[in-house]
């Protein structure tokens, strides 16, 4: 793995791990399926290596973190649950498919059997796929320590890049969110999809419920991997609120999205390519959300 | 609670192609190093390390993992399959012999990577389209091939084995009369091809 020494446990129970990682504080770290955590030992820590780390914290075992379940039309996912089994487990599929695609759309098939979704939050990339298509469900995760278990917005775990809010002896034990109903529709879209291993610069998640009239009541938009933190995108929304969206508004919406990117993080090197790409990816991903399919 | 002090070492315990092993291991070992080095597996190979070429592909409880980025201690108790388990009785793989039919060799050092990969699509999916298999093999990289010949080896491999009927995975596969023989040369070709270092 690399020069340094480290340790590996292996704890049976939350408690144990909780108890472990409070003791260790910032000298150990959890490691779920480890597609993050063992390229992260790999790099010097100069360039974002885990420097000071020597415990690694195996949570792999704990029983009940893994799975899918949803009672009363709120779905719950372990936060042990891999890419692989969220892309194709049916409760997702179908009460929340714009998830199901962002877990399909990550890395290889090697990466998505391995890799968790509890992973994916903690590790606070911007570039993580799951985490617009959560923002947009409006998820919330559930943390657990010694005194028990607290509930938090997914947006409030975040710190900034690679930075989550849990406290030491916290371990996410799993996701929440609302199943969408019928009348809802959702998508995310990621820029070069088809490059299996590039992992996507850009992404947008949106979700758009609609009434009997076709009117949007509801829509949800997340861009993913250009806004400082991740966040909803309201003013994007609210051009589409209470309309029967027409070219027109789903124009304007889209430009909206990647206008609020550049608000948000000023204009850089990039945005001259970004901006026009954000675009047109919120576009499909608003057309796809309301049922259309554009290229 | 299991604990491996830092620069300690520990015995586990996994099976490895249908067969129990026990292996010495530290906290810092991966599994591509515990196959490689600790039973001298060397038919998985390690190119980048950090899970972008798909070289080390092994499969996992019957799933394609990169064996770099697995830590050896979290293999305990688990099924581990390498590229050394898919022939079996001294008769390749019906992949095997397609990737040498379909000259999907050239260096080789993608190909023990790529032939779990599709050993693993094959058992899930019988019925592969070309899609499915450029999916399946999309962690996997081939600098030499330009993947053609491989997906069409893929495509007849898939054809070969649902003629035969269903390949068991594990021990004890029975061919059905009259299945093609390989030759003693390609079979040569592709050991020393999967056992070079
Ligand atoms: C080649 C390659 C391609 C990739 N492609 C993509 C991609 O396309 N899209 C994408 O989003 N990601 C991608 N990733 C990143 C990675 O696979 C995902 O982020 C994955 O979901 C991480 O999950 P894990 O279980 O492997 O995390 P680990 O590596 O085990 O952990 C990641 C971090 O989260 C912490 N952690 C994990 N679980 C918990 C928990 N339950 N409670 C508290 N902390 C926890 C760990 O301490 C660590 O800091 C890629 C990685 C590689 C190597
Ligand atoms: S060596 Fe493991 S993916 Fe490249
Ligand atoms: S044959 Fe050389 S990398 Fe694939």
């Amino acid at each position: 793995m690399s020069p340094r020494k480290l340790g590996y446990v292996v704890p049976e129970t939350l408690r144990e791990a909780s108890e472990f990682l409070r003791e260790h504080a910032e000298h150990a770290r959890v490691i779920a399926g480890g597609t993050d955590v063992l390229v992260q030992l790999r790099r010097r820590p100069e360039r974002g290596g885990a420097d000071g780390l020597r415990w690694l914290v195996d949570i792999s075992r704990i029983p009940g973190l893994a799975g899918v379940s949803s009672a009363s039309g709120t779905i719950r996912i372990g936060a042990l649950t891999t890419h692989e089994e969220i892309a194709r487990n049916p409760i997702i599929r179908k009460g929340a498919p714009l998830l199901a695609e962002a877990c399909a759309s990550v890395g290889s098939p090697q990466i998505r059997a391995r890799g968790t979704i509890g992973g994916n939050i903690m590790n606070a990339s911007p570039a993580a796929d799951t985490i617009p298509a959560l923002v947009a469900l409006s998820a919330r995760v559930r943390l657990s320590d010694l005194g028990g278990t607290r509930d938090i917005l997914i947006t409030d775990i975040f710190e900034g890049p690679y930075r989550n809010s849990a406290q030491p002896g916290e371990v996410l034990v799993g996701v929440y969110f609302d199943a969408l109903p019928p009348t809802c529709r959702s998508a995310f879209v990621k820029l070069g999809r088809r490059e299996a291993l590039a992992i996507a610069r850009l992404s947008c998640a949106v979700v758009i419920e609609r009434d009997g009239a076709g009117r949007v009541v509801r829509a949800a938009i997340a861009p993913g991997a250009c806004l400082p933190m991740p966040a909803q995108v309201s003013s994007a929304e609210e051009i589409l609120a209470g309309k029967v969206p027409d070219e027109a508004t789903v124009d304007a919406a889209a430009r909206e999205v990647a206008e609020e990117m550049v608000r948000r993080t000023g204009v850089r090197w990039s945005t001259d390519y970004k901006k026009p790409a954000l675009e047109a990816i919120a576009r499909r991903a608003i057309w796809r959300a309301l049922g259309v399919n554009v290229e | 609670m299991r604990e491996v002090g830092p620069g300690a070492r520990t015995t586990i315990s996994f099976k490895v192609n249908g067969g129990a092993v026990e292996v010495d291991v530290s906290a810092e070992d991966r599994l591509i190093d515990v196959l490689r080095e600790g039973l001298r597996l060397t038919g998985t190979k390690e190119g980048c390390g950090i899970g972008e070429c798909g070289a080390c592909t092994v499969l996992l409880d019957g799933k394609p993992v990169n064996s770099c980025l697995v830590p050896a201690l979290q293999v305990e108790g688990r099924e581990v399959e390498t590229v050394e388990g898919l022939a079996k009785d001294g008769r390749l793989h019906p992949l095997q012999e397609a990737f040498i039919e379909h000259t999907a060799v050239q260096c080789g050092f993608c190909t023990p990577g790529m032939l779990m990969s599709a050993a693993a699509l094959l058992r899930e999916n019988p019925n592969p389209t070309r899609e499915d298999i450029t999916r399946a093999i999309s962690g996997n990289l081939c600098r030499c091939t330009g993947y053609h010949q491989i997906i069409s080896a893929i495509e007849d491999a898939a054809r070969t084995m649902k003629a035969w009927g269903p390949v068991a995975s594990g021990a004890g596969t029975s061919e059905p009369p009259g299945a093609p023989v390989v030759s003693e040369a390609s079979r040569r070709e592709i050991h020393s091809r999967n056992s070079a270092d």
